[in-house]
C-alpha cells in the first residue's frame, strides 16, 4: 500500500475579481504507519492542503494521490477516515444512530455494523451517551462522536482537523492513544492542530506551513537526534560563559539543545556545571516545536 | 440510489418538528374543508408551500453547515447522494399528500358528502409530480448556491419570469413614448414573450386544468428529471470547502 502522496499542489480561492493564492507548490509525503503533523500560523493554508487532500477542493495545479489513486476515488474513500474540526449533523439524531448511518455510508459489512459501532461508543466513553440525541452532546462529545464515525470504517488514511479541540484531558489522552494505535494498524495519519504538545507527542513528522509554503519539515522521532531542555538555577550562571563552554545560547535560564546520544547529553550537563551554573532540571523532548514554530512564523 | 439516505432523509423529516407540525395542521384544514363539503382537491393548492419548504432543506443547508463534508469523505458518488436525497424528500413529501388524501376522503365519508375520486385523486397527483418537479429544481438552486439561496432563486425567478412577462405585454401595447421602438420589437418577434412563457410554465407549471392530464404529467416529471441531471452535473464538479485557518 502506497501513502499519501502530494506534489507541487497549488490553489487559490477566487471571489469577484479578485484571486488569493493559498497554497503555493507544497509537497508532502505520508506513508502507511506513519503520523505526519501539519502546523503553522492561522491562514497559513493548513485547512485548504487538507481540504484538496481528502478531496474536497480541486487542486489548481500539482498532484494528489491516495494510493496512487485520486483521492476522490470511491475505493480510496472506503479506506478514509476524516475527522473535522467542528462536528455538524442533524442534531436530531442520537450518537448511535448517527455513527450506524455513517458505518452503512462508508459500507462497513451489515454483520459487523453493530459489533463495531457499540466498541468504538465503548472506547470512545460514549455508551452511556449513545441513545442521546446529537443536540444534547457537548463539544467535547460532539468530538468523540467524530472520531468514532471517523474509525468505523477501520481505514488506511486518516485526516485529522483539530482531533483534540473541545476535549478534556482524559479526551486528549484517549485521542491519542487512539492515534498511536491506528498508526500501529499501519495507518497513514495526517494531522492537522494548533497543540503544539499534542503534535510533539503523536507526531513522527511534522510540516510547518507558513504563507501556503512548507517552510520546515521536521523529523520528531529520530533515535539519532534528540531534543533536550536543561533549566539552569536563576541567578546561578552567567549566559556568556555558558554560551562560550557549550557554543549555545540560552533562553532566559533554558538552554535548549540537539543531541545524538544520551553520553552527549551528559557531556553537555558537565560542561554547564563546569562553567558555574546551577543545573534546575533536565528534560528530552522530541524537537522544540515551539522555538521552531516562533522562527518559522 | 442509496437505500441508506433515502431512510436517513425519511427519519429526518419524521423526526422534525416542523414536519409533523405542517402535515397536522394540512390534514385539519382538508378535513374541514372535506366536512363542510368543499370542492375537492382544494387542500392540495396548500401543498405546494409545504413542499417549497420541505424542498429548500436539500443540499445548500448541509453544505453550509459541514456535514455534506462528513458525508462526502465517505464512499459515496456525489450524484447518488444527491439523487437519493431528493427522493427521501420525495418519499416524505408523497407520504404527506397521501396522508391529506385520505383525509379528505373519510372527513367526507363520515360527513356523507360525495366522494369525487377522479378530482380528488388527479389533484392528489398532480401534487405528487410537483413534488418531484419543485424538488429537483431546489436541489439544482442548491447546487450552486449556499444555505437557504435555493429557496430566494426559486421564488426571485418566478417573481422575475412574471415582472418580465408583464412588462413585454406592457410594452408590446406601447406604440409611441420612451418603449415605443421596445414595443414594435415585441410585436414583431413574438418568439420573445413565448419564450418567456414557455420558460415560467416549464419551471413554475399551473395546475392541470383536468384530472389526469396526460401531458401535463409528462411536461412535469420530464421537467424534473432534466432539472435533476443538470443538478448532479454541477453537484459533481463543485467544491466543498469546510472550516477555515
Amino acid at each position: 500500500m502506497s501513502g499519501i502522496r502530494v506534489r507541487g499542489l497549488t490553489k487559490a480561492y477566487r471571489s469577484i475579481g479578485r484571486r488569493h493564492p493559498v497554497l503555493h507548490g507544497v509537497d508532502l509525503d505520508v506513508q502507511p504507519g506513519e503520523v505526519v503533523g501539519l502546523i503553522g500560523p492561522n491562514g497559513a493554508g493548513k485547512t485548504t492542503l487538507m481540504s484538496c487532500v481528502v478531496g474536497f477542493l480541486r487542486p489548481d495545479g500539482g498532484e494528489v494521490t491516495v494510493d496512487d489513486r485520486a483521492s476522490d476515488d470511491l475505493d480510496v474513500r472506503r479506506r478514509t477516515g476524516f475527522v473535522p474540526e467542528r462536528m455538524n449533523f442533524d442534531r436530531r439524531a442520537t450518537g448511535r444512530a448517527f455513527v450506524r448511518y455513517m458505518a452503512r455510508l462508508a459500507e462497513v459489512p451489515r454483520a459487523e455494523l453493530d459489533a463495531r459501532v457499540d466498541a468504538l461508543l465503548e472506547r470512545l466513553g460514549l455508551t452511556s451517551a449513545a441513545k442521546r440525541l446529537l443536540g444534547q452532546y457537548s463539544r467535547g462529545m460532539l468530538q468523540r462522536i467524530g472520531m468514532c464515525q471517523a474509525l468505523v470504517s477501520q481505514p488506511d488514511f486518516l485526516f485529522l482537523d483539530e482531533p483534540s479541540s473541545g476535549l478534556d484531558p482524559n479526551g486528549v489522552f484517549l485521542v491519542r492513544e487512539l492515534i498511536a494505535e491506528q498508526k500501529q494498524r499501519g495507518a497513514a495519519v495526517l494531522l492537522n492542530s494548533h497543540q503544539l504538545t499534542e503534535v510533539e507527542k503523536v507526531c513522527d513528522r511534522v510540516l510547518f506551513l507558513h504563507n501556503g509554503v512548507v517552510a520546515r519539515d521536521e523529523t520528531l522521532r529520530d533515535a539519532s537526534r534528540i531534543v533536550i531542555a536543561v533549566t539552569l538555577l536563576e541567578g546561578s550562571f552567567d549566559p556568556a560563559a555558558i554560551a562560550a563552554a557549550t557554543g549555545i545560547e540560552p533562553t532566559g535560564n533554558v538552554l535548549t539543545a540537539t543531541v545524538a546520544s544520551d553520553e552527549q547529553t551528559a557531556d553537555l550537563v558537565a560542561r554547564i556545571v563546569g562553567a558555574g551554573a546551577g543545573v534546575v532540571d533536565v528534560r528530552r523532548r522530541t524537537a522544540d516545536l515551539e522555538s521552531i514554530f516562533r522562527g518559522t512564523s | 440510489m442509496s437505500a441508506t439516505v433515502i431512510m436517513e432523509t425519511l427519519r429526518r423529516h419524521f423526526a422534525h418538528i416542523a414536519y409533523v407540525g405542517a402535515v397536522l395542521l394540512i390534514l385539519l384544514i382538508s378535513t374541514t374543508m372535506a366536512a363542510i363539503d368543499a370542492p375537492s382537491g382544494g387542500s392540495m393548492e396548500m401543498m405546494r408551500l409545504f413542499i417549497v419548504i420541505a424542498g429548500c432543506q436539500l443540499i445548500g443547508p448541509e453544505f453550509s453547515s459541514g456535514t455534506l463534508q462528513l458525508i462526502l469523505s465517505k464512499p459515496i458518488h456525489r450524484a447518488r447522494y444527491l439523487t437519493s436525497r431528493v427522493a427521501g424528500v420525495v418519499l416524505a413529501l408523497w407520504i404527506a399528500i397521501a396522508l391529506v388524501y385520505s383525509a379528505d376522503i373519510i372527513a367526507r365519508a363520515i360527513g356523507g358528502h360525495e366522494i369525487s375520486w377522479r378530482t380528488g385523486g388527479g389533484a392528489a397527483t398532480a401534487s405528487a409530480a410537483q413534488a418531484m418537479l419543485i424538488c429537483s429544481l431546489m436541489a439544482l438552486f442548491g447546487s450552486f448556491t449556499r444555505s437557504y439561496l435555493n429557496v430566494a432563486v426559486y421564488i426571485g425567478g418566478q417573481v422575475l419570469l412574471s415582472m418580465i412577462g408583464g412588462f413585454l405585454q406592457f410594452i408590446s401595447r406601447t406604440h409611441q413614448g420612451l418603449f415605443a421602438s421596445l414595443g414594435e420589437f415585441v410585436r414583431t418577434h413574438p418568439g420573445v414573450m413565448k419564450t418567456i412563457r414557455t420558460i415560467d410554465q416549464n419551471i413554475y407549471p399551473s395546475p392541470p386544468a383536468v384530472p389526469f392530464d396526460r401531458n401535463w404529467l409528462l411536461l412535469v416529471v420530464s421537467n424534473a428529471a432534466a432539472a435533476l441531471l443538470l443538478a448532479c452535473l454541477i453537484f459533481r464538479r463543485r467544491e466543498v470547502p469546510y472550516g477555515a485557518d
